[in-house]
């Protein structure tokens, strides 16, 4: 996967990667607020080229999750 | 010079800790990465973020404009303030926003006109809609959807006049139209269908606007991008956004447009390459015959909708010239013979064909159309053209052209340069009265003796209170005029509104015509009465007519009017800028003396008992009675 999603979500948040793990998310991260929601699923839809659904869009609620999401829609 | 967002980000990022004149470069890199680039929603967000540490700080950056913004709506903004934040930044604006809580605008602003917070907007951004807006029944006919659309934007009227009593401008945003077909072409029949009932309610928002009020149009845009698009209804559910982040680009673009039409600065010469720009091919090498214009070629056919285009920015108002490595003859024949050139050579402003560097053309131009380089707009395909305008004229707006000549439409309306908010009888006549202008300077060549070449002209003039329907012409020569503009305050339509009824205060329009044709309404005055004295508060001209003794006309009946009034003198503060230091010559010609300089204002000073000054202009004898009541009627 390409790029790495950590440094894709850090990018999106505007903050260190290094702040983050894998069970980062809104409730742990301040940065990541609603509007910062919409940021990294849009940001990580465009770069590995998927859709989530709204369903989706809620569960992603840290950065293992949203791989999860994002590699099982690629297969 | 950057190119990547994060390029730009990196460099703007990297001043913002520094003095004034950095982060006004900041804020300035930031409009640039607007400008050329299209964001997406993450670059849109760091931006913002940059702006709101840029804001914080209170002092003021030079060049850059402060302004505070709420913005309110009924759906989740945070992605639309955003947009706005970056938007701004491309005419050198700094914003600060704040936003109405998710559901509460109404409260929001009925608590601002309360004044509970000290914090006063300058501008409010409405967007009242939901994602259903209330219609009449499928059944209703025409008038009676007519009727609905009417009384709704009527409901609007309440939040309109909070602006007005705060003194804020009010954006508000068109309603868009609907992604889904339902019944097909039932849809475009049935007067009431919602589609065509927001068609109907823009219309009626239109019909009704107050001055202080302009429409953000939200529904072109989301047209533009496809309401498919626009309405990415996952957001609407996930969010409760009125429309999905890949359309903030579009959104941001018609937010400056509207904002750039109200505040300024608006360009006003759109300066054309030739080769490769109107036409495809070389006219030197390729001949009359084979340059690609019009519809023989995709190439030609683009190229001749983008010369389309500029004509119908000509139409609205905007000086076309040329700027082209070229030899004379043989460009302006593609003018006077191509079959398929829509532009005809007169319809040029001006004309610089020749060898010399396109800066140095740039300049001259300027010049001769006595505007500033600020006010260029330069279109050229050739990209080294383009770098070497940008390094020696920075004021210069250069427009990113595409290779593809098919997208050459697009990247120069994108730039939401040529916007507007309403159309004067100025505008339509412009490049009419420019083509007299370039008589007059023929003229003024050719003849020997200044006097005898003025008292030729038959120059004939009115200068009287302003009338309500002077009001959008006074507020436009406010916003446009840079050079003879005393103290570039500028009043807007609203405040000169308020002038016209305030009983201290004096608004005054004066209409030049002479042999060649009328040239409008070209001089204003707003004076005030201080104890004994006339205070000129705004005197504008525009730079089509200096230097023809209309300002010694202006002065004449200022001072005969201030005697009328009982009045002892007239005093004028000059705020010196970088383009309107020919005011200080000016007043000293026009017998003003000089008092104090405070803060780099001076006040100058004229008795009403001093010498009348040498005019070759006379009253408009059409106008006389109004002059001769100048001091009794005020309107």
């Amino acid at each position: 996967m390409n790029p790495d999603i950590t440094t894709l979500v850090a990018s999106a948040l505007d903050i260190s990667p290094d702040t983050l793990s894998p069970d980062s998310g809104p409730a742990n991260v301040p940065e990541w607020d609603s509007l910062a929601h919409v940021t990294v699923i849009t940001a990580a839809e465009k770069a590995y080229g998927v859709e989530l659904t709204v369903k989706e869009m809620l569960s992603v609620q840290s950065i293992a999750k949203l791989r999860q999401v994002v590699e099982a829609k690629r297969g | 010079m950057p190119t990547t967002f994060q390029e730009y980000f990196k460099e703007a990022g990297g001043l913002k800790n520094g003095p004034a004149t950095d982060r006004a470069r900041a804020v300035a890199l930031l409009g640039t990465a607007f400008t050329n680039l299209r964001l997406d929603l993450t670059e849109f967000a760091k931006a913002a973020k940059l702006i709101d540490q840029l804001a914080a700080l209170p002092d003021e950056l030079p060049g850059i404009r402060r302004v505070k913004v709420l913005l309110a709506g009924e759906r989740n903004t945070s992605h639309m303030g955003l947009a706005i934040r970056t938007a701004l930044t491309a005419v050198g604006t700094l914003v600060e926003l704040r936003e109405a809580p998710l559901g509460a605008w109404r409260q929001t602003l009925l608590e601002a006109l309360e004044r509970k917070s000290p914090w006063a907007p300058d501008i409010i951004m409405l967007d009242p809609w939901g994602p259903d807006i209330p219609g009449p029944p499928l059944s209703a006919s025409a008038g009676e959807t007519s009727a609905f659309a009417i009384r709704t934007a009527a409901g609007l009227r309440a939040y309109q006049d909070v602006a007005l009593t705060i003194g804020a401008r009010l954006f508000l945003h068109t309603a868009c139209g609907l992604p889904h077909g339902l019944t097909g072409p039932l849809e475009r029949t049935l007067p009431a269908a919602p589609a065509r009932f927001r068609e109907t309610l823009n219309a009626a928002l239109a019909d009704s606007l107050p001055s202080h009020v302009s429409l953000v149009d939200t529904a072109a845009a989301a047209e533009s991008c496809g309401l498919r698009q626009w309405y990415d209804e996952r957001y609407r559910f996930h969010g409760k956004f009125p429309f999905g982040p890949t359309c903030l680009d579009a959104y941001a673009r018609a937010v400056l447009a509207t904002y750039r039409a109200v505040c300024g600065p608006i360009p006003k010469v759109l300066v054309l390459d030739l080769d490769n720009t109107l036409w495809g091919g070389v006219v030197g090498d390729d001949g009359l015959e084979g340059i690609k214009l019009g519809p023989e070629t995709a190439e030609g056919d683009a190229h001749h909708a983008f010369c389309r285009y500029v004509l119908d920015l000509r139409e609205r108002g905007v000086l076309l010239a040329v700027c082209s490595k070229n030899e004379v003859s043989l460009a302006r024949e593609v003018f006077e013979h191509h079959p398929h050139m829509p532009i005809k050579w007169p319809q040029f402003a001006a004309v610089r064909c020749n060898w010399q560097d396109k800066a140095a053309n740039l300049r001259e131009l300027a010049q001769e159309l006595n505007v500033g380089l600020d006010s260029l707009v330069f279109v050229d395909d050739n990209p080294v053209e383009r770098v070497l305008v940008r390094a020696a004229l920075p004021s210069v707006t250069v427009v990113e052209l595409p290779p593809d000549p098919s997208r050459y439409i697009r990247a120069l309306d994108d730039l939401k340069l040529f916007v507007a908010t309403r159309l004067t009888g100025e505008d339509l006549e412009r490049s009419a009265l420019y083509e007299r202008r370039r008589e007059f300077e023929h003229q003024k060549q050719e003849a020997t003796d200044v006097g005898a070449f003025l008292t030729g002209l038959g120059m004939k003039a009115s200068f009287a209170p302003a009338r309500l329907e002077d009001l959008p012409r006074l507020a436009q020569l406010e916003a446009k005029t840079n050079q003879f503009n005393l103290t570039t305050r500028r009043f807007s339509e609203t405040e000169l509104r308020g002038l016209l009824d305030d009983e201290a205060s004096w608004v005054f329009a004066g209409h030049l015509s002479d042999d060649l044709g009328h040239h409008g309404l070209v001089t204003s005055v707003v004076a005030r009465v201080d104890s004994d004295t006339l205070q000129i508060v705004s005197w504008l001209m525009s730079c089509r007519v200096f230097s023809r003794t209309l300002e010694h006309f202006v002065i004449n009946l200022l001072v005969q009017h201030a005697a009328n009034q009982g009045l002892t003198h007239l005093s004028a503060t000059h705020f010196p800028t970088a383009k309107n230091a020919l005011l200080s010559t000016t007043l000293s010609e026009l017998g003003f003396e000089r008092q104090e300089t405070i803060d780099g204002a001076t006040t100058w000073r004229l008795a009403v008992t001093s010498p009348s000054r040498r005019t070759y202009v006379s009253v408009n004898p059409a106008d006389q009675a109004q002059c001769g009541t100048l001091a009794t009627s005020r309107r």
